[in-house]
């Protein structure tokens, strides 16, 4: 008798305890973002800038309590996947993360190939799919889920060519050097078709493959045919500073151009200031100087005291989609993705770190409008230093935001 | 086909040639010797492109000096691999081929921690051109060019003349009749291992101002040192020096005059007519470890 009043004596005092205890007023979930990009390899620097971002992002979210939505509140985590810019292992983390983890939204993916294969399992799967790879099938009609998060060489090309031919009427002839693959070819292709509505001729195009090391050779073979100007396509950073360095060793210097540079500062560490002298772009410019928006100074800012590297115009162009996802949800209230999809492009143009920022090109890219516009800053290296020169807005913003100007 | 720029082009593959040459000479010797196919051979190239960086670009250290500090400094890291991480492997090929996968990822990741993920470059060490016949050559190339023929020819007196070279010659021909004879097979092994490193090394430091420096600078080299060895044969000397001239001539040539696509298609279809006619290759032949 008395132990029996002695367990139930115990039984109610824990049972009081366990509903005096702190309960929350709502319920906490986590909603998972998948990442498949390269956190090795050359292309690192893009994959490990979209993680770093995708970090930043979500503390501050979660120091906020996390997204509300549909009276739940969700702290948002994310899994990196390194894919190693190869196919097999892109598939393979990708699978990983839709089927074993569960994501619905993947946000983060550079190089071309590794886009392609991991969309053969996002798409079936209605996983939305944020990427800064570039190639026009990317982004058709059967992929609506996918979403560039910045500008591709078809959106700057045109811009750019008829910018430079109005700032050197005398350009007349231009050669290309990419890489031989589908974001090279896109590169090279593109500035050459831009090129050409800007009445310059292509008289040398060049693809390499990734691991090529030295490139006196095709050089030499692109200076005898005395180009007025040298685009440097979708090259990569190191290497670019590479052909950059050679260039001027054989005595070219004249302009140069890189419509899909991203990064340069990062190449003249590689060929010095020297070489260059001249180099033209609209993928990258001063993100502290003239023609940007306090709220990137702070960004850049901030990221650069984190992690101690310069900012990539991939990595930033990501971060804003990203922050228009995370928006839209909480607007939209949906976690579905096909719902959020809508709701993301609906919401544009969104008050980004680079301006407004929408989603277009619809009509080029024969599906939905899931390719961001923003403004189109033109950049130039003088004396070793970036030096923003002006900027654009792409017909599609111009007619959505009118003649919007960067904040003095 | 102009013949100013055909020469200018095979100064150039020569060049290529020789760095090719260093990298695929010191895994062609650890073949030789311990009998691994040390597939982060090329991690130590990778090493000295960085310690180039840093002493030479960064401390403004002479050129020479960086060169004999990184190839002494790498090849006695090299000797410390070989004891820590191959000897306790020796004889398993198995198990020897995965360590050399995994020390691959431990250097490249811990460059890409310490050192981030931009390339850095390294200032010329050589400015200007030298005229020759009319030809005009660039001098950081001949200079280059001039100290891997210095490098390889050092490593043959080595090999030839010297008792640890001569040690290792034996090894390579019957392991167990070089013991008895009282040679230390394990410091002949590290010996080797750490030679290697050393030329592997030294083309880095080379190479390093000559292109630019990354954590996965090494791919490319050891690629182009494999089929090297499957051109000149595994294990033999001389082939190396006929693969290495023949991948840098047609790598420099090939895109001076076609494009850098036919390179690719010309030096593989080449690889498959040798292993077709000649799967030993140019110079190959049986070894001790066989």
């Amino acid at each position: 008798m008395k132990t029996l009043v002695f367990v139930a004596l115990a039984f109610g005092i824990l049972i009081t305890f366990g509903l005096l205890g702190p309960c929350p007023a709502i319920a906490q979930e986590t909603l998972l973002i998948g990442q498949a990009v390269p956190l090795s390899g050359p292309a690192a620097s893009w994959g490990v800038g979209q993680m770093r971002f995708l970090e930043m992002l979500e503390e501050g979210i979660n120091a906020k309590g996390g997204l509300n939505i549909g009276g739940k509140r969700y702290l948002v985590k994310h899994i990196s996947y390194d894919h190693k810019v190869d196919l097999d292992t892109t598939i393979k983390v990708t699978n990983k993360l839709v089927f074993e983890h569960k994501v619905k939204f993947m946000f983060g993916c550079a190089v071309g190939a590794t886009c392609r294969a991991a969309q053969t399992v996002t798409a079936p799967n209605n996983v939305m799919f944020s990427f800064s790879c570039w190639g026009k099938e990317l982004l058709t009609k059967d992929v609506p889920l996918n979403f560039r998060a910045e500008h591709s060489p078809w959106e700057v090309c045109d811009i750019y060519y008829l910018g430079m031919k109005k700032r050197f009427p005398n350009l007349k002839k231009l050669a290309t050097i990419s890489p031989n693959d589908t974001s090279g070819w896109d590169g090279g292709k593109g500035a050459i078709a831009a090129a050409k509505k800007a009445g310059i001729d292509c008289v040398a195009e060049e693809y390499y493959e990734r691991a090529q090391e030295d490139f006196h050779g095709v050089l030499g073979r692109i200076l005898a045919k005395k180009p007025d100007i040298i685009d440097l396509a979708t090259s990569p950073m190191g290497t670019g500073g590479l052909i950059l360095k050679q260039l001027h060793e054989l005595g070219y210097r004249g302009l140069k151009a890189w419509v899909a540079g991203t990064m340069p500062p990062a190449a003249i560490k590689v060929c010095g200031p020297e070489a260059a002298e001249d180099l033209y772009n609209e993928m990258y410019w001063d993100f502290s100087g003239k023609y940007t928006t306090p709220e990137l100074r702070a960004l850049v800012q901030e990221y650069e005291r984190r992690y101690k590297e310069p900012v990539d115009y991939v990595t930033v162009g990501q971060y804003c989609f990203m922050k228009a996802a995370f928006t839209s949800m909480e607007k939209a209230q949906t976690l579905d993705p096909v719902k959020l999809a809508d709701a993301i492009v609906a919401g544009a143009p969104y008050k980004s770190v680079l301006g407004p920022y929408m989603f277009g090109m619809a009509d080029f890219y024969k599906g939905k409008p899931r390719q961001a516009l923003h403004p189109m800053v033109l950049s130039a290296i003088k004396g070793g230093k970036v030096v923003n020169l002006g900027y654009e807005l792409h017909e599609e913003l111009k007619a959505k935001v009118g003649d919007w100007k960067f904040p003095e | 086909m102009d013949i100013t720029t055909l020469l200018q082009a095979s100064a150039d593959g020569v060049m290529l040639g020789m760095m090719y040459i260093l990298i695929a000479l010191g895994l062609t010797l650890v073949y030789s010797i311990l009998g691994i196919v040390n597939f982060a051979h090329a991690q130590f190239y990778m090493l000295g492109g960085f310690l180039t960086w840093w002493l030479f670009g960064e401390k403004h250290l002479g050129y020479f000096l960086t060169l004999i500090i990184a190839m002494v400094g790498i090849g006695f890291f090299g000797v410390l691999v070989e004891r820590l991480c191959f000897r306790p492997f020796r004889g398993k090929v198995l198990e020897a081929f995965m360590i050399s996968l995994g020390l691959i990822w431990v250097f490249e990741q811990s460059v890409l921690k310490i050192m981030g993920v931009w390339e850095k470059g390294v200032p010329r060490a050589f400015l200007g051109k030298i005229e020759f016949l009319g030809i005009q050559f660039y001098t950081e190339r001949l200079v280059v060019t001039l100290i891997g023929i210095g490098l390889i020819v050092a490593l043959q007196f080595f090999i030839k003349y010297t008792r640890h070279g001569r040690a290792m010659r034996a090894i390579a021909q019957d392991r167990e009749c070089t013991a008895l004879q009282g040679v230390n097979i394990d410091l002949t092994c590290s010996l080797a291992f750490g030679v290697g490193c050393a030329l592997a090394a030294a083309a880095g430091v080379l190479l390093g101002p000559v292109l630019y420096i990354s954590p996965y600078m090494g791919g490319p080299p050891i690629l182009k040192a494999f089929i090297i060895i499957i051109l000149g044969g595994l294990g033999s000397i001389p082939g190396c020096l006929i693969g290495g001239l023949f991948l840098g001539l047609v790598d420099a040539i090939g895109s001076s005059f076609v494009s850098l696509q036919a390179v690719e298609v010309l030096t593989f279809a080449f690889i498959f007519l040798m292993l077709l006619v000649r799967p030993r290759g140019l110079m190959g032949g049986l070894k001790a470890h066989e």
